[in-house]
């Protein structure tokens, strides 16, 4: 493949051309990046596969798959450790372990263990990423005192302001907005229970993209009374 | 990443392969990584450069997938008004695309013509369910090319 005339043009016209954007583009896109991805199938693919990667959450039926995908790779990098593709790569994995495990004796733990602390943290940081991002909106990972309300799950475009519950005695709320790896872009504060976003944060928030935020209440001192529950919520991408 | 494997392999077994072999990659370049991107969208372009490569590494041979109804826009004559009047068709094309088709459709094509993923590779990465999968696509999707690009013939009436 391509095999016909009518494959090779269709891999012609279908395919990546230089106007196209790096993946790495594609996760921000700027005005320019949007206009060129709006017209080109190619990139409008590459963005859909990638927002699949990373926002995906198994299905009923794909859950007894992935645990199986799991414990079938634990067992073969425990029981037969891989062959390393160079030298380099044990330098590297007891790079990490004398990082992780500074006391002596580490040196002598085998690659494989190495290789499976990577899978394992492969799967929690896909698992994670799906933890971060709510399936239906209306789910909390962590509420020690005071729940913040809106936004939170799936929202139509770039939200206007936060808003959250009010905790007795509270005279500031501290509000801070990130990225899913968890990179702060923006932080707020306020008197009252809801803070406006502003413009430039706002037209950061573009279709496809998703959001982490959390509330800090204080009391008149400045000392923390309560930490609301990490919240999250996804701006839809647009439909065509 | 790994649901995205079995998701493009339908099979557990080889998508724990893939997965595999994906870690033992990012383990290697993992210098590259330089944090201008996020972590998961660099570990995307691992995953899915390999698991692409590793698909059509296995598919043997080309697939049959209807009729040509493209012909006249697929000459292959060497001479070079020939190949410019070929770009030309080629930008031609992007356009039916885009305008004529649906997203699935979109994306069905440009996996099987432009990525050269094998048909039964993209109707499980897509979640295709219908009988035929992608290829009841790509023949949908080329008869509407075939009307849209008579349609855009000069003279054309409607």
């Amino acid at each position: 493949m391509p095999d016909s005339n009518e494959d090779r043009l269709l891999h012609s016209a279908l395919g990546r051309t230089a106007e196209c954007l790096p993946v790495e583009r594609l996760e921000t896109l700027d005005a320019q990046g949007r206009a060129h991805v709006d017209h080109c199938t190619y990139c409008q693919n590459e963005l859909a596969m990638l927002l699949e990667f990373r926002d995906a959450a198994p299905k009923a039926e794909e859950a007894a798959d992935i645990a199986w995908m799991q414990a079938e790779l634990e067992r073969r990098l425990t029981a037969t450790p891989p062959r390393l593709p160079s030298p380099g790569i044990w330098e590297k994995a007891m790079a990490w372990f004398h990082q992780a495990f500074p006391s002596r004796g580490w040196a002598a733990v085998p690659v494989a263990a190495a290789l499976l602390l990577l899978v394992a943290g492969g799967m929690y940081l896909r698992t994670g990423e799906e933890r971060l991002r709510p399936p239906t909106g209306d789910q909390v990972w962590r509420s020690q005192s005071f729940a913040a309300i809106a936004p939170v799950g799936d929202v139509p475009s770039a939200p206007t302001e936060l808003q959250w519950d009010a905790v007795p005695g509270a005279s500031q709320y501290l509000v801070r907005v990130m990225e899913v790896d968890r990179k702060e872009i923006w932080r707020g504060e306020a008197a009252g229970t809801r803070i406006a976003l502003p413009p430039e944060i706002r037209s950061q928030m573009t279709a496809g993209r998703s959001f982490l935020w959390t509330v800090n209440a204080r009391d008149v001192a400045g000392s923390t009374l309560a930490e609301s529950a990490l919240q999250s919520f996804h701006i839809l991408a647009t439909s065509r | 990443m790994a649901l995205w494997c079995l998701r493009l392999t339908g099979d557990r077994e080889a998508a724990a392969d893939l997965a595999q072999e994906v870690f033992l990659k990012a383990f290697r370049y993992l210098d590259s990584y330089r944090g201008e991107s996020k972590f998961s969208t660099w570990l995307y372009s691992i995953t899915r450069n390999h698991c692409f490569n590793e698909i059509k590494s296995r598919a043997t041979k080309p697939e049959d997938t209807g009729e040509a109804v493209l012909v006249e826009l697929a000459d292959t004559s060497p001479d070079v008004h020939t190949q410019l009047e070929r770009r030309d068709s080629a930008e031609l094309l992007r356009g039916l695309v885009r305008d004529s088709l649906t997203d699935v459709e979109a994306r069905v094509m440009t996996l099987h013509y432009a990525e050269e993923l094998p048909l039964q590779a993209v109707t499980q990465l897509l979640g295709l369910e219908n009988a035929s999968g992608a290829k009841a696509y790509i023949v949908s999707a080329k008869r509407k090319l075939a009307r849209a690009l008579a349609r855009s013939k000069p003279g054309a009436r409607g």
